[in-house]
C-alpha cells in the first residue's frame, strides 16, 4: 500500500479543479479521488502543509477547518526522526551548489515537508514547485504535479 | 556434528598454500571468523553455542572448508550481502564482526573469498573491504501512525495496528483500549500518536521494541472522495482565484 504526500500549492490546485467541473484537471482529479476511495492508495498531509492552506483562509475559518482535516485526513507532524531526515535533504542539497538568499528559506520549509513525509513511510510526494521535485532521493520521490490514476478506472 | 560445508579461500600475494599460513594468523582468521558466524546466527534467533568448526585445510591459496551444523539462512543472509556489498541487510553485530575481520585481512592484504554454485567471490578483506558501520542513531521519538486495528484488549491491554508501513504492537493503557471497543474501532481505521525508540538503518527507519500509546487521534476517515469534497465546499469559496503556486512563492519565498 502506497501512501502519498500532497505539497500545499497540489492540496488547493485540486480542490480548485475538484469544484469546478470546467476546470482542465476535472476528470483527472476525479480518478485520483476514486483510486482513494478503492484503497489502492493513501493520502497524507505533512503539517507545514496544513499551516500554510490555512494561512489561504480567514482565521475565522481555522477551528473548522483544522477540525475537518484532523477527522478526514492524515496529518504527520514533526517529530525528531522527520527533523533528522530534513536535515539529510537539505545537506543532499547543499552539497550540490550553494543556495542564495531567499532559495535557502524555500528549501528549508520544503526539505521539512519531505523528512516529515519520509518518516513517516510515504513513497512520494506531489508538488508544483520545481526546486521541490529537484529534491528527490534519500528513497523518497517528489514528483511535479497534481496525483494522476495509476489504474485504468473499474468499469 | 559434521553440518553443510562451505569452501572459503584466503588470498594474498604471500600466500601459496597453508604452509605460507602463519598459526596466530590462522587463528586470528578462524576467531573473526567464528565471530561473524556467531553474531549472524544469534541475530537469526539461534541461541545454542553454533556447531562451526574447521574440516579441511588444502592447497589453493589456502583453502578451508568449515563445516556448520545449523540451520541458517547463510548464503541468502549472510554471503550474498557481503559479497554484493549489501551492509544494510545485515545485522548490527553480524555487520560489526564483518568489518572487524575485514580490516584485520587489509593490513594483511589479503582477501577471504567463498565457493558458491561453482563461483568463487571475494567475502571481505582487500579486495573487498567492508566499510566502518555508521555509529547507530537512535532517537526517543512521539510517532503519528495510521492504520487498521487488528486486534484490541488481551491480559496485557494493546492495540494492534497494520499500517502501509507493517504491523505495530502497541502497548496501551486499559481505559483507552475500552474506549475504542467502545466505539468497535476492530477493524477500522485510526490515527494513533506513540511514544516510540527509532533506530536509523540504512533505507529508513526502525522501530525498536513496542510503541506505547499516547493518544488515540480524532482521525475517523469514511470514503476519502468524500473528505476532499466536502473539504473543497468547506473552504472553495475562499480558494476561488488564488493562484496555488503563487501562494506558496508568497510564503516561501
Amino acid at each position: 500500500m502506497r501512501v502519498e504526500a500532497l505539497d500545499t500549492d497540489v492540496l488547493i490546485a485540486l480542490l480548485q479543479a475538484l469544484e469546478n467541473p470546467g476546470h482542465p484537471e476535472h476528470a483527472s482529479a476525479k480518478a485520483y479521488l476514486e483510486e482513494l476511495s478503492r484503497g489502492v492508495r493513501k493520502v497524507a498531509l505533512p503539517l507545514p502543509v496544513v499551516s500554510e492552506f490555512l494561512t489561504g483562509l480567514e482565521p475565522q475559518k481555522w477551528p473548522e477547518v483544522l477540525t475537518y482535516l484532523e477527522k478526514h485526513f492524515r496529518l504527520l507532524e514533526l517529530n525528531k526522526a522527520a527533523a533528522i531526515e530534513a536535515a539529510r535533504f537539505f545537506k543532499a542539497r547543499l552539497d550540490q551548489e550553494p543556495l542564495k538568499g531567499q532559495e535557502r528559506q524555500c528549501v528549508r520549509t520544503d526539505t521539512f515537508i519531505l523528512g516529515i513525509a519520509k518518516v513517516h513511510g510515504c513513497t512520494k510526494v506531489y508538488t508544483k514547485d520545481k526546486r521541490m521535485a529537484a529534491l528527490t532521493g534519500q528513497g523518497l520521490e517528489v514528483e511535479e504535479g497534481l496525483p494522476k490514476a495509476i489504474q485504468d478506472p473499474l468499469l | 556434528m559434521k553440518g553443510k560445508v562451505y569452501r572459503l579461500y584466503l588470498e594474498g600475494q604471500d600466500l601459496l598454500g597453508p604452509e605460507d599460513l602463519p598459526l596466530k594468523d590462522l587463528a586470528v582468521l578462524l576467531e573473526g571468523l567464528g565471530g561473524l558466524l556467531e553474531a549472524f546466527a544469534l541475530e537469526q534467533g539461534y541461541e545454542e553455542p553454533l556447531p562451526a568448526s574447521l574440516v579441511g585445510v588444502r592447497e589453493g591459496s589456502v583453502a578451508l572448508e568449515v563445516s556448520v551444523g545449523a540451520v541458517l539462512p547463510l548464503e541468502e543472509g549472510l554471503f550474498r550481502p557481503l559479497e554484493e556489498g549489501q551492509y544494510h541487510l545485515l545485522g548490527p553485530k553480524t555487520r560489526e564482526k564483518a568489518y572487524l575481520l575485514s580490516k584485520e585481512l587489509v593490513k594483511e592484504d589479503r582477501t577471504l573469498k567463498l565457493e558458491r554454485a561453482g563461483k568463487v567471490k571475494p567475502l571481505l578483506g582487500a579486495a573487498h573491504p567492508v566499510p566502518a558501520p555508521t555509529p547507530p542513531l537512535v532517537v526517543e521519538d512521539v510517532l503519528t501512525l495510521y492504520g487498521e486495528v487488528i486486534r484490541l484488549g488481551g491480559v496485557e491491554p494493546k492495540v494492534d495496528l497494520r499500517t502501509p508501513q507493517g504491523e505495530y504492537h502497541i502497548r496501551a493503557q486499559r481505559e483507552d483500549v475500552k474506549a475504542l471497543e467502545e466505539e468497535n474501532a476492530l477493524y477500522r481505521e485510526i490515527g494513533v500518536r506513540v511514544r516510540v525508540r527509532l533506530a536509523w538503518e540504512e533505507g529508513g527507519w526502525k522501530v525498536l521494541g513496542h510503541p506505547e500509546l499516547l493518544e488515540v487521534l480524532p482521525y475517523r476517515p469514511g470514503d476519502p472522495q468524500e473528505a476532499f469534497i466536502g473539504l473543497a465546499r468547506l473552504v472553495g469559496e475562499a480558494l476561488r482565484g488564488l493562484d496555488p503556486e503563487e501562494h506558496v512563492r508568497r510564503l516561501r519565498g
